[in-house]
């Protein structure tokens, strides 16, 4: 009984673990590369899909990668996020962890409170004194008020949706898939290489970046 | 300006709509702070009589001082101008005779439930069309963010 329950308790683990299904071939994404051991594909996935499937933003801070490995001969593959890396203007970009994307976006939420607002009015009145239009402009600060996605109930929820969509540290046999958040910001160039660095060796895939918007 | 003219206290005012739409511009994702559009005021109002005192108002000049004789008072002030209740928005755009179900629990038909506020958090949505198609999925929702949200279209 208690061999059934263990079995249980580990497909419950195996069907929670991040990540995305891995697409059925790795023809299907836009670069893939060999390495002795697994195969490793890569597409970009354009700003207006990123800003559709995630409530958190992500656009154009960051550069959204859907990454697959395949690995070979049936073998254990361990998976590591920090194995990764974009080349972009000379630069070696590491993908950011889904924790501290969720902080810094809520640390950008609460600087929205220190926004200066502005309220257009018009009106028109009328009477025995005449009648008129009336025009105006109240200006305010943000009142102190949390801005958009800015409060530790926010960040949890951010740190979430990242992470269950994310590529994570795991260690698997079969096809695995998920995201990589790359802290880009503004990039020069839109051609790019993901890296993959593996013992005694790395591969590059070629990526065309959208622009962001 | 030695001589102002303000309207009688006899004022009979009549809002019609004060509206405040708070349409935040996000043009920029930083952390600096910035201006933004907050709102849109409309309104009308009634006028009778007339004396003298503190304030600007001449119809015929258009001039206007919303601290001393207006017809009505932008509801952004009473919010201290700041957007509204810490909730998330998620628009949903389905069949209007499908039925929506929020973490298991019936929630309504999506005729009735084109906009949906809550806390923060993590739902799992469910749509069930009348014809039995099924969609259902995990939304994340985060305070003054909306998801537009269709069920059986691709990301």
């Amino acid at each position: 009984m208690k061999i059934a329950y263990l079995f249980i308790a580990a497909a419950m683990l195996a069907s929670a673990a991040p990540g995305l299904p891995a697409r059925s071939d790795a023809d299907q994404y836009t670069a893939k590369a060999d390495t002795p051991t697994a195969l490793v594909a890569a597409a970009v996935i354009p700003p207006d899909q990123v800003r559709n499937e995630f409530a958190t933003t992500l656009v154009p801070r960051y550069y959204v990668l859907e990454v697959a490995v395949y690995p070979q001969n049936g073998a254990n593959f361990d998976i590591t996020p920090l194995d990764f890396g974009l080349r972009l203007d000379g630069r070696l970009i590491r993908p950011a962890d889904p924790r501290t994307i969720a902080a810094q976006n809520q640390k950008r939420g609460r600087a929205r409170s220190k926004d200066v607002l502005l309220y257009p009015t018009v009106g028109v009145s009328t009477g025995s004194w005449g009648a008129g239009t009336n025009v105006g402009l109240g200006v305010g600060m943000g009142g102190g008020a949390p801005g958009p996605a800015s409060t530790d109930q926010d960040r949890r929820v951010m740190q979430s949706e990242l992470e269950d969509r994310a590529l994570m540290d795991r260690t698997s046999a079969k096809p695995v898939a998920g995201y990589l958040y790359f802290p880009v910001g503004d990039a020069k160039s839109s051609n790019a290489e993901l890296i993959y660095q593996y013992d005694g060796g790395e591969v590059k895939l070629p990526l065309i970046l959208p622009k962001q918007k | 300006m030695g001589y102002v003219a303000t309207v009688d206290m006899m004022r009979l005012n009549v809002i019609l709509a004060v509206t405040a739409l708070a349409i935040p511009l996000f043009a920029r994702d930083d952390d600096k702070p910035r201006i933004r559009l907050a709102g849109i005021g409309v309104g009308m109002g009634y006028n009778s009589g007339w004396g003298y005192g503190p304030g600007f108002y001449r119809p015929w000049w258009g001039l206007y001082d919303p601290f001393w004789s207006s017809g009505w008072v932008h509801s952004g002030l009473y919010r201290g101008f700041a957007q509204g209740p810490n909730m998330g928005q998620i628009k949903l755009q389905a069949d209007k005779d499908a039925t929506v179900f929020l973490d298991g629990a019936f929630a309504g038909t999506a005729s009735k439930l084109k906009s949906i506020w809550l806390e923060p958090g993590i739902y799992e949505l469910q749509v069930v069309n009348p014809d039995g198609d099924e969609y259902k999925r995990k939304v994340y929702v985060l305070s003054g963010k909306t998801l537009n949200i269709r069920p059986g279209a691709k990301p």
